[in-house]
C-alpha cells in the first residue's frame, strides 16, 4: 500500500515538472514569438515609406507618377542615378561629407566626454547654473544666430571652407546633455575605488569611465554624423562654392518649388542611407559586445 | 583604448591635412576674371552642365563663369545674408517678389542705364517684360529672364466625352464647363492649386473680374471693392458647387491630378509642358487656352528677372552674362534646356517654338499681362495675407466680405510702410 | 621686500595652486565656454539687444523697449502659432517616446536578429530633412498618396492630411513620430545597458513578474535618459520649422504656422528684425520654463551617492 503511494506520489512529481516544462517551453516561444510579430508589424509599417523611396529611385520618369500605384518597377531603370552622378561632382562631395563628418565626430565626442563628465561627477559653485546654461543653447532657433554667426564666420575669414561648416557644430549642447545624464549612471565605487589607488582625474575618466561607456559614446558619434548630414541651411550659407558642398546638400539641384524631380530626389536619398545604416549596424555591434563585457564583469 | 586613441589621432591629422590643401587647391582659370552667377531651382540647374557657360567664355574670353545652384528659399536668404556684409554674386535669378524688398534694403543695382546703353526696345520683347520690374518709384532694378504666363489646361479627352467642343473663353462658360465636367467622384472640373500658387490662382480671377488687390499707387487695399467681392465670390462658387472638390479628402495634387483625369482642367504655366511631355500615356489628350476672361482679358504672369547686387565685385561681368543671356541663341536654348519662355520676340521665330502648337497660346496671354503685384517692399507679405484668407474662404470659414475686410485691414498698415 | 610684493607672491602661489587642483575642471570646461560664448552666446545677446529697438534690417533705429514684445503678444496669429505648436510638441514627443521605450525594450535582450531590426527603425531618422519633406508630401497626398491607399485597403476613407486645417497637424505628429522614434530608441537602448542584471535576477527571487520588473527597475533607472530624450525632444518639437515651411507654407489657414515659422516670416520677409528677436526671446522663455518644470518634476540625483 505505501508503495504504490510511494509511486504515485514520485509519478505524481514528474508529471508536474513535465508540466512545468512544457508550461515554461510554451512561455517561451509565446514570449519570443508575440516579439517577433510585433517586431516584423512594426518593421513593416516603418518600411513602408522607406520602400517606396528606394523603389521610386528605379522607376523611369513616367512610371514614377502611374496610378494605381506599381509597387514593382517595370521597367527597372538606373536614369535616376545616371541623373545624380551626372549632374553633382559626386565624388568630391562624399569627400567633403566625410571630412566634415570626421571632424565633428571627433571634436564632439572628446569636447563633449570632458565637459559631460565634469558636470556629472565634479562640484562647484555655478555647476548647475552652468550646466542650464549650455542646455538652453539648444532653444534657440538657428534662425536667429543665422546672420550674425555668418558676419562673423566672414570675419574670420571661414567662409568656403571646411572650418566654416564644421565650427559651429563643434561642440554640441545635445551631446555635452547626452554625456553627462549618461555618466551619472554609472555606479561612483568604481571610480573612487580608482581614486583611492591613486589614479589622476585623467586617468579615472580614461581608463575606467570611458570604457564603460560605450553605448554612450557610439551613440553620441552616430547622432553627430547623423547631424553632419542633416544640416542643411548653414552649409548653404556659409559656402558659395558647389565643390566644397557635402552631399546632402547636393539634393537640392533636383527641388524645386512647384515639381521636384522625384527619381533623383529618391536616388540620392537612397545614396545617402545605405552608408548610413552600415555605419549603424557595425556599431551596434558594438552594443551587443558592451553589454556581455557587462555581465561578465558583474 | 590605446588603439581607439590612435585611431583618433590618426584621423586628426587627416582632416587637418586635408583642410587645408583641398580648400587651398590653386584656380586654374587664375588670369580670367571670374563672374558668378547664382541660379535657383531644379531646372536652372541645368545651366552648370549646359554648353552655356563654354559659349559665354569664348564670346566673353577675359571672364571665367562660375555658377551655384540654390533652392529658392535658401537663395533669398543667402542674398540677404550677402547684403549685410557676406558674399555676393556678380548675377543672380531673383523671384519678381523680391525685386522690390532687395531694393528697399538698397541690396540692388539700378538696371535702366543697362536698359539704355544696350539699346533694348520694350517692342522687341514680349509684353510688359521689362515694366514688371518696374518699382512703384518708377525705377527698374531688374532685367526679364523669361516670361511665364499662366494658361488654362485641359483635357481634351474628357471634353469630347463631355461633348463640350471648345475650351471655355469666359468665366461664366467655365462654371458651364465645370459643372458637366465633375461627377462628384473620380472627375472634376477645375484643378485645386496648392500653397501660393491657390494665391497666383486668385489673382486671374480677381483680374479678369477688373479688380485688383490695391490701388495703382499701392496706398489703400481694394480688396473689399464690389469687383474684388464678386471674385471672391466667383472663386468660393466654384468650391461650392464642386466644380473645385469641396471635400479636403479630394483635393488632389494639381499635376497628379491632371495626369489622371481627375481634374478636367487646371490654370498653370510653362513648367508643365516640360512636365506633360514626359507622360506618353497622356499624349494627345491635352491642349491648352488662354485663361477664360470676364470683364477684362487682363492675365497674371509671375516670371523671374536677373538682379545684379549693388555691392557685387564684378559688375560688369554680370551685365556681359545678361547681354550674352539676351541673345536669340541663349533664349532658345535656355528655353530647351529649363524649358522658361524666352522673352525676346524673336526667339520665337525658331522652329522649335514655332513648332509647338502651344507657345502661341502663351504669346496670346502674354499680350494681355498685368503690372506686378509685387512692385512694393511688402508684397511677398501681402500675397501671404491673401492666400491664408483663401484657404479660410474655400473652407468656408469666413465669408467673402468678412475676409476681405480682414485682410485689408492688415494690408493697409503694410503697404503704408 | 615689502609686504605688498609679499601679498601678491602669496596670491600667486594661491592662484597657481587652485588652478592646479581644479586643473582638470579648468580644460574640461574652458573650450566649452570659449565656444558657446563666440558661437552661441554673442550672436544670441545681439538679438536680445535688437528686440528692444524698433530696426531697419539689422541696425537698431529707435529704442522701444517693451513695444516689441507687445506687438507679438497682441497678435493673434502668435497666438495661433503657440498652440500649433504646442500640440505638435504633446503629440510628437509622447508618441516618439513611448514608441522608442516599447523599440528598446523588445530589443534589449540579446535576441537573433536585434542588429537588423533597430537598424530598420533607425532609418527614418537618416533621412535629410529636403527629401523626408519631400516624401511625405507625396505619401501623404489625399488622392494620390500611399498612405490613403494603404489604409483603403482596411477601410479607412481618405484622408484629407495636409488640404485640410484639422489634420495637418496630426500629419506632422504622423511624420515626426516615424522621424524620431530612432532617436528615442537608440538612447533607451544605450540606458537599458546600464541596468545591472543581477538587480533583475534577484527580483525574479523575489518573484516579480514583467511588470513589477518594468516599473521598479527599468523605469526608475532610466530616468536620466527618459529625462534627455524627453527634454531634447520637447525642446526641438517646439522649434518645428521645415514641415510648415517646406510643404504647407503655414497653412491651411494658418493652421500649421508655428512660432519659428511667425519668426521667419518676420525676420525675413517682412524684414523685421526687432520683432522678429522678441518672438525668439519669448520662445526661448517658453522653452525654458517647460525643461525647468519638468527637470524638476523627474530630478536626477546620482542614484549611488
Amino acid at each position: 500500500m505505501k508503495r504504490s503511494k510511494k509511486n504515485s506520489k514520485s509519478l505524481e512529481i514528474l508529471n508536474e515538472t513535465q508540466a512545468r516544462q512544457t508550461k515554461r517551453q510554451l512561455s517561451f516561444v509565446l514570449k519570443y514569438g508575440l516579439k517577433y510579430i510585433i517586431l516584423i508589424f512594426f518593421s513593416t509599417l516603418t518600411l513602408v515609406p522607406i520602400y517606396w523611396v528606394v523603389v521610386t529611385s528605379l522607376k523611369t520618369k513616367s512610371t514614377i507618377l502611374f496610378w494605381p500605384p506599381q509597387w514593382f518597377p517595370n521597367p527597372i531603370s538606373l536614369n535616376s542615378y545616371e541623373e545624380v552622378f551626372k549632374q553633382l561632382p559626386i565624388g568630391r562631395m562624399a569627400l567633403n561629407s566625410v571630412i566634415i563628418a570626421l571632424s565633428m565626430i571627433v571634436t564632439n565626442v572628446v569636447f563633449c566626454s570632458l565637459a559631460g563628465y565634469t558636470f556629472a561627477r565634479k562640484h562647484f559653485p555655478g555647476r548647475d547654473i552652468l550646466f542650464a546654461l549650455i542646455i538652453s543653447t539648444m532653444m534657440i532657433p538657428m534662425y536667429v544666430r543665422l546672420i550674425p554667426l555668418y558676419l562673423l564666420t566672414i570675419k574670420l575669414g571661414m567662409q568656403n571652407s571646411y572650418q566654416g561648416i564644421i565650427l559651429p557644430s563643434a561642440i554640441l549642447a545635445f551631446g555635452i546633455f547626452l554625456m553627462r545624464q549618461y555618466f551619472s549612471t554609472l555606479p561612483l565605487e568604481v571610480e573612487d575605488a580608482a581614486r583611492i589607488d591613486g589614479c589622476s582625474e585623467w586617468g579615472v575618466l580614461l581608463r575606467i569611465v570611458l570604457p564603460e561607456s560605450k553605448p554612450a559614446v557610439t551613440s553620441l558619434a552616430l547622432f553627430t554624423l547623423v547631424w553632419s548630414m542633416h544640416d542643411f541651411l548653414w552649409p548653404l550659407i556659409v559656402i558659395s562654392n558647389t565643390e566644397m558642398r557635402p552631399l546632402p546638400v547636393g539634393i537640392t539641384l533636383f527641388v524645386d518649388l512647384f515639381v521636384s524631380e522625384w527619381g533623383p530626389v529618391m536616388a540620392m536619398t537612397s545614396i545617402l542611407i545605405v552608408p548610413i545604416v552600415i555605419i549603424y549596424a557595425l556599431l551596434q555591434s558594438q552594443f551587443v559586445r558592451g553589454l556581455t563585457e557587462g555581465a561578465v564583469k558583474g | 583604448m590605446k588603439r581607439f586613441f590612435c585611431l583618433v589621432l590618426v584621423c586628426a591629422v587627416l582632416i587637418i591635412f586635408a583642410i587645408f590643401t583641398i580648400s587651398t587647391l590653386a584656380d586654374e582659370n587664375a588670369n580670367k576674371t571670374k563672374v558668378k552667377i547664382w541660379v535657383a531651382g531644379a531646372q536652372e540647374g541645368w545651366l552648370i552642365s549646359s554648353n552655356l557657360p563654354a559659349e559665354f567664355e569664348a564670346a566673353y574670353p577675359q571672364y571665367s563663369l562660375e555658377i551655384t545652384q540654390y533652392p529658392w528659399n535658401t537663395l533669398h536668404d543667402k542674398l540677404i545674408a550677402g547684403f549685410l556684409g557676406g558674399d555676393l554674386p556678380d548675377v543672380a535669378a531673383g523671384a519678381d517678389q523680391w525685386v522690390a524688398e532687395f531694393t528697399a534694403i538698397d541690396g540692388l543695382e539700378p538696371m535702366e542705364d543697362f536698359k539704355k546703353v544696350n539699346n533694348y526696345n520694350d517692342s522687341d520683347f514680349v509684353t510688359n517684360s521689362w515694366s514688371h520690374f518696374i518699382t512703384i518709384d518708377g525705377t527698374l532694378h531688374a532685367v526679364p529672364m523669361a516670361s511665364a504666363m499662366r494658361v488654362l489646361f485641359y483635357r481634351t479627352d474628357l471634353f469630347e466625352k463631355a461633348g463640350i467642343s471648345h475650351p471655355p473663353t469666359t468665366l461664366d462658360e467655365l462654371i458651364e464647363d465645370g459643372i458637366k465636367l465633375t461627377n462628384g467622384k473620380d472627375q472634376f472640373g477645375l484643378a485645386d492649386q496648392r500653397d501660393y500658387l491657390d494665391f497666383h490662382f486668385f489673382s486671374w480671377i480677381l483680374y479678369a473680374k477688373g479688380g485688383n488687390f490695391y490701388t495703382p499707387d499701392r496706398t489703400k487695399c481694394t480688396l473689399t471693392d464690389p469687383v474684388a467681392i464678386e471674385a471672391l465670390e466667383f472663386y468660393k462658387s466654384l468650391y461650392d458647387k464642386n466644380i473645385i472638390p469641396k471635400d479636403p479628402a479630394q483635393q488632389a495634387e494639381t499635376f497628379q491630378g491632371f495626369l489622371q483625369g481627375y481634374y478636367s482642367m487646371a490654370m498653370s504655366g510653362f513648367w508643365w509642358l516640360g512636365l506633360l511631355a514626359a507622360h506618353p500615356e497622356i499624349e494627345g489628350k491635352w491642349a491648352t487656352a488662354p485663361l477664360p476672361a470676364d470683364k477684362t482679358k487682363i492675365t497674371y504672369g509671375h516670371p523671374n528677372g536677373w538682379i545684379i547686387p549693388a555691392k557685387a565685385k564684378n559688375k560688369a561681368g554680370g551685365e556681359a552674362w545678361i547681354q550674352f543671356f539676351l541673345k536669340v541663341k541663349t533664349q532658345v536654348d535656355w528655353y530647351k534646356g529649363v524649358g522658361e519662355l524666352p522673352v525676346l520676340l524673336a526667339a520665337y521665330d525658331d522652329p522649335v517654338l514655332k513648332n509647338n502648337p502651344h507657345i502661341p497660346v502663351f504669346l496670346e496671354s502674354a499680350k494681355n499681362g498685368m503690372d506686378s503685384l509685387f512692385n512694393i517692399p511688402n508684397g511677398d507679405p501681402v500675397s501671404a495675407l491673401v492666400y491664408a484668407m483663401l484657404s479660410n474662404l474655400k473652407s468656408n470659414k469666413v465669408t467673402p466680405e468678412a475676409g476681405a475686410a480682414a485682410v485689408c485691414g492688415k494690408m493697409n498698415d503694410m503697404i503704408k510702410q | 621686500m615689502s609686504s605688498k610684493v609679499l601679498q601678491i607672491r602669496e596670491a600667486e602661489l594661491l592662484l597657481v595652486r587652485w588652478l592646479r587642483r581644479n586643473s582638470f575642471t579648468i580644460i574640461s570646461l574652458a573650450p566649452v565656454i570659449i565656444f558657446f560664448s563666440i558661437y552661441v552666446y554673442l550672436p544670441t545677446l545681439y538679438s536680445v539687444y535688437l528686440s528692444l529697438f524698433k530696426t531697419k534690417l539689422f541696425t537698431p533705429v529707435n529704442f522701444i523697449g517693451f513695444q516689441n514684445y507687445l506687438n507679438v503678444l497682441k497678435d493673434s496669429s502668435f497666438w495661433g502659432a503657440l498652440r500649433n505648436t504646442f500640440f505638435f510638441t504633446a503629440g510628437s514627443v509622447i508618441g516618439s517616446l513611448v514608441f522608442g521605450l516599447v523599440l528598446a525594450l523588445l530589443l534589449e535582450s540579446k535576441m537573433p536578429g536585434k542588429t537588423f531590426f533597430s537598424s530598420i527603425f533607425f532609418m527614418p531618422y537618416i533621412i535629410p530633412y529636403t527629401a523626408f519633406t519631400l516624401l511625405w508630401y507625396w505619401i501623404l497626398d489625399p488622392v494620390y498618396g500611399l498612405i490613403n491607399y494603404l489604409l483603403s485597403f482596411i477601410g479607412i476613407k481618405a484622408i484629407p492630411w495636409f488640404t485640410s486645417s484639422d489634420w495637418v497637424i496630426p500629419a506632422f505628429i504622423l511624420m515626426n513620430i516615424w522621424k524620431r522614434m530612432g532617436f528615442a530608441m537608440v538612447l533607451f537602448l544605450a540606458g537599458l545597458n546600464t541596468i545591472p542584471k543581477e538587480l533583475y535576477d534577484a527580483a525574479i527571487v523575489d518573484g516579480a513578474n514583467w511588470w513589477g520588473k518594468f516599473r521598479h527597475i527599468t523605469l526608475p533607472l532610466l530616468r536620466p535618459i527618459t529625462l534627455f530624450v524627453m527634454v531634447v525632444s520637447i525642446i526641438y518639437n517646439l522649434q518645428l520649422f521645415i514641415e510648415p515651411f517646406v510643404i504647407t507654407k503655414g497653412g491651411p489657414s494658418n493652421a500649421s504656422t508655428s512660432i519659428v515659422f511667425l519668426l521667419y516670416k518676420t525676420a525675413f520677409n517682412l524684414y523685421n528684425i526687432g520683432q522678429s528677436s522678441a518672438i525668439a526671446v519669448i520662445l526661448f522663455i517658453i522653452i525654458a520654463l517647460f525643461t525647468f518644470l519638468i527637470m524638476k518634476r523627474f530630478k536626477t540625483e546620482n542614484f549611488y551617492e
